[in-house]
């Protein structure tokens, strides 16, 4: 069946590219990571220029979160940073979200100069805290995430805005390095920082008091996945100045270009990831340069879902926010002005992880069915597999190596065995589930691009948060 | 798939697992290694600071040290980290006293032969220590260093070499501190604090020879160093014909002057093409705003921007002369939605406050 | 900076007790144990240092102990908050050790007894 022939030569000749593309983004964080290594002394000594750094509007929306937003605002108030200011949204929760911000933080409300640059919900009310007059909470109107971000930004008062998850802990000294390649680039739009996974690490009032490993196997297998996704796959890509994702829970933005582009789209899923992709490709088009950068040692930790089903709705919504990104920018690919993320980055997030698990699901198939048929040998089968799991073993190596020469988090010799195992297993079945996973997204996507897509109303899921 | 096709995947499958499978040995040695360096100089650096922890401490309140042992190059260079540290975080007579006690033991000279020989680590932290040990005998080789492409590297030379001589260091390095965008720009403030005065004068020694980037630069820093320039240069520079981004980097620094001198230039530039520089400049004029001004402040109410309306929304509503009887029936007057609009946020303000 | 205290203060003949982060800190003042001054650094770890100055002041075994802040938030606002929850004395980073002394001898002089605490 030549039919079958060419699907395999198609997903081999797919594997064998896609794994060059992980190497090279590798070795091009080796040498990132190595260079910013070199530059440790400085962050060990004791930082004094905190006065002339750009204020930072610390944008938190928030839906019914009042078990714990009390906490987790706390732990943000103690961020080393010289000027900043916390703007919580709540988006309209039906609990006592604001009723537990009032109490303690003793809230008042106050009026301020209506410049609506971006279309929100409706706001209810604006309050500053009598005890922390940086702390400001929006009250408004359920829009979503994005409804609510936008609303932060037309509040804000500040020059740059980070965006992060109510549930999320930020490392004190976040901010700080996540601000600086706007300090040394005046042309800077995004810094993003890194996210990693707080399951199994003991918090206490909002702050991260001991690092340690879930006993969850899907936590753990998450842990090594977010490691190879931010270590060398947002790294590398940082080198050639064509990061496309900038996790939303985690990033720094210049609100100027931001509002230029207009906001927060509110009507898609990955909202943060379609703001930018929109910034390359508007930006880019007028003939500026859309630097975005990547913070390695800007830590943002965040709880990841541990049981198979909100894990599964995860990744499927990853999937069909990536589509939508993509296909909502599309004047990005090839475009002329487009750069390296037009000609490199979106072709490559295209094929390989748009389309890519489509790829594979066929591929596995259609190996399947040429076992089946007695095209290719068993023993054939066999070390095919074997070399592509051997692959995805020295990716999730590398990623180890790497974060053991920039960041020894976990200190115990036991956690990084137990890593690495995880590493092996994550080719056996969890890399397979993701794929399927995925392949769903995609389909759901072009399910809804078909259907009325513009009468689709969103009621300020927070699935985002699950 | 015949046999042949599949006996060549077959090898490029065997070879890739092989070579994969090397390379994930080689990586776990390096992880085991990693790992082993790091326990190593943490505990190295335990034993080393439980040891000089003392006599540091000794130094500072003036006791004469006992030295353990004699240092090597490895210790001396551990050594001058963790006095970095310290004299960074002290200030007064200990911290003379610190320098000149590291200076004695030798740690200048270690300091002197990296700075030339070390790697990029170390040339960093060699800058960063004969800086702080005002050593001037390194001016030559932070002056090679301050004029390397490595941002961090040369930034830090440069502080450096003002700490060793304010003057000449301004002077010599004026046109990369001007030129070289990349140069964080809180670290420059930080650093060109002590020197505000030596900066302020080469600055205007300087001006007619900057191009408009470079003056661009300056205007930046005399803003975080709280500069004010000359009368003369201010005037020059509000000219209407200047493009937007050097009049508002002018404008940023009027609006913290807040001399009513340059009232009238201000308000020239509320007709400036550009609506950046409308909204800077009536965020600028707000500050020195007079009676007379009520006119052309609502004026500036029907401009197209719609940050240069809330601002001169807020200008008026600042005014004593108005008072908010005579805001509401301005607001009334007001024939445009939009500057209805921004009056009457400014009215529900003043209503709210009193 | 924690042992270069701990070292100074025990020198000039004081007995020293280090809370080395927010936690530890708050702890011990929550369980009312004893001292007669207290060195407060407003970036502990876990804690915020102004929560801290706040409890201190709260609780009444410390409500009229003499507090000094030791920070490197040099900023007006952080001051005039500071001194505002009640501190006695505000000590910007980098500090000199012999004025820090000074000020520890004079707050300990009206107070005639010997023990304080950094944290």
């Amino acid at each position: 069946m030549i039919l079958l022939e060419i699907f395999t030569w198609v997903f081999v000749g797919y594997n064998i590219a896609i794994n060059l593309g992980y190497i090279t983004l590798n070795l091009m964080s080796i040498v990132s990571l190595v260079y910013k290594n070199q530059e440790n002394l400085l962050h060990k000594l004791p930082q004094s220029y905190s006065e002339f750094e750009y204020p930072i509007s610390l944008l938190v929306p928030a839906y019914n979160e009042e078990a714990t937003i009390v906490t987790s605002i706390k732990s943000m108030l103690q961020l080393e940073y010289s000027s900043i200011e916390i703007v919580v949204i709540n988006d309209g929760s039906k609990d006592g979200t604001l009723e537990a911000l009032n109490a303690a933080f003793e809230l008042k409300k106050i009026t301020q100069s209506k410049s609506e640059l971006i279309q929100t919900q409706t706001v209810r009310g604006l309050y500053q805290s009598s005890q922390y007059p940086n702390l400001f909470v929006i009250d408004k109107k359920n829009g979503g995430k994005a409804d609510s971000l936008n609303a932060g930004i037309n509040f804000s008062n500040s020059p740059l805005f980070c965006a992060v998850d109510a549930d999320s802990i930020l490392e004190r000294t976040a901010l700080q390095r996540l601000a600086k390649p706007f300090m040394r680039d005046p042309q800077m739009v995004v810094s993003g920082g890194t996210i990693r996974v707080a399951n199994g690490c003991q918090v206490s009032q909002g702050n991260l008091t001991h690092i340690g490993l879930s006993t969850n196997p899907l936590a753990l297998l998450q842990v090594v996945e977010y490691l190879r996704a931010f270590l060398f796959g947002r790294l590398g890509w940082s080198r050639l100045n064509a990061i496309l994702i900038v996790s939303g829970a985690f990033g720094l933005f210049k609100k100027e270009k931001i509002i230029e582009v207009g906001g927060y789209k509110t009507n898609t899923i990955g909202e943060d990831m379609e703001l930018i992709v929109r910034l390359h490709r508007i930006l880019r088009s007028r003939g500026e340069e859309c630097p975005v950068e990547f913070v390695a040692d800007s830590v943002c930790w965040t709880e990841v879902p541990e049981d198979i089903k909100t894990l599964r709705n995860q990744r499927i919504r990853w999937q069909r926010g990536l589509c939508e990104s993509l296909y909502a920018n599309k004047g990005l690919l090839f475009s002329k002005t487009g750069g390296a993320a037009g000609w490199v980055a979106f072709p490559f997030m295209l094929i390989f992880e748009a389309f890519g698990p489509l790829l594979e699901i066929v591929g596995y198939f259609s190996m399947f069915m040429a076992v089946v048929f007695d095209y290719i040998s068993w023993n054939a089968f066999f070390v095919i597999s074997v070399s592509t799991v051997s692959i995805g073993v020295l990716l999730s190596t590398s990623a180890l190596a790497l974060e053991e020469f920039s960041f020894h988090t976990y200190p115990k010799v036991s956690q990084l065995i137990v890593l690495w195992l995880v590493g092996i297993i994550d080719s056996f079945g969890y890399r397979q589930l993701n794929t399927y996973w995925r392949v769903i997204g995609l389909y759901k996507w072009v399910a809804q691009t078909e259907a009325q897509w513009g009468k689709m109303t969103r009621k300020g899921s927070w699935q985002a948060k699950n | 798939m015949d046999n042949f096709a599949s006996s060549n995947v077959l090898w490029i499958a065997v070879i890739v697992s092989m070579l994969t499978a090397a390379l994930t040995l080689i990586l776990i040695v390096f992880i085991c290694l990693f790992r082993w360096i790091f326990n190593a100089e943490r505990q190295s650096y335990e034993i080393f600071s439980n040891q000089w922890f003392p006599i540091l401490a000794g130094v500072i309140m003036g006791e004469t040290p006992k030295i353990p042992k004699e240092l090597n190059q490895t210790d001396k260079l551990i050594l001058l980290r963790l006095w970095n540290y310290w004299h960074q975080s002290i200030a007064g007579d200990a911290s003379g006293r610190l320098k000149k006690f590291i200076s004695e033991i030798g740690c200048n000279a270690v300091a002197l032969n990296l700075i030339q020989k070390g790697n990029r680590a170390q040339k960093l932290l060699s800058s960063i220590s004969l800086g702080n040990l005002n050593d001037s005998s390194a001016w030559e080789h932070l002056k090679l260093l301050v004029e390397t492409d490595d941002q961090i590297v040369s930034l830090h030379a440069a502080r450096a070499m003002l700490q060793l001589n304010s003057e000449r260091a301004i002077n010599e390095l004026m046109p990369m501190i001007l030129g070289r965008a990349k140069w964080d720009m809180s670290v420059l403030t930080h650093i060109l604090k002590q020197s505000r005065a030596i900066f302020e004068n080469e600055i205007i020694k300087g001006w007619v020879t900057f191009d408009e980037v470079q003056q661009i630069r300056a205007l930046k820093l005399c803003v975080s160093l709280d500069l004010y320039l000359t009368e003369e240069m201010l005037r020059q520079l509000l000219q209407i014909n200047h493009g937007a981004p050097l009049l508002n980097a002018t404008l940023k620094l009027l609006e913290r002057l807040q001399n009513p001198a340059y009232r009238l230039q201000i308000i020239q530039l509320f007709d400036h093409p550009s609506s950046s520089v409308r909204a800077q400049a009536v965020r600028a004029h707000s500050a020195i705003a007079d009676p007379r001004d009520i006119e052309i402040l609502v004026e500036m109410l029907y401009d197209n921007d719609s940050l240069t309306r809330n601002y001169a929304a807020l200008t008026l509503s600042q005014s004593s002369s108005l008072g908010i009887q005579g805001l509401r029936s301005l607001k009334e007057a007001l024939e445009d939605p939009r500057a209805y609009q921004a009056v009457a946020v400014m009215c529900m303000r003043l209503e709210l406050s009193t | 900076m924690a042992y270069l205290l701990k070292f100074m203060l025990e020198r000039e003949g004081y007995e020293v007790v280090q809370l080395l982060d927010g936690m530890i800190a708050k702890d011990f003042f929550l369980k009312d144990k004893a001292c007669d001054l207290i060195i407060l650094d407003l970036m502990l770890p876990y804690v915020d240092g102004f929560e801290l100055l706040q409890i201190i002041r709260a609780t009444p075994k410390f409500m009229n102990k003499p507090v000094i802040v030791l920070t490197a938030k040099e900023q007006e606002a952080d001051v005039l908050r500071a001194f505002t929850l009640g501190c006695d004395d505000y000590v910007k980073k980098p500090f000199s050790p012999g004025e820090l002394i000074a000020r520890v001898n004079r707050l300990m002089a009206k107070l005639n007894t010997s023990t304080i605490l950094p944290s």
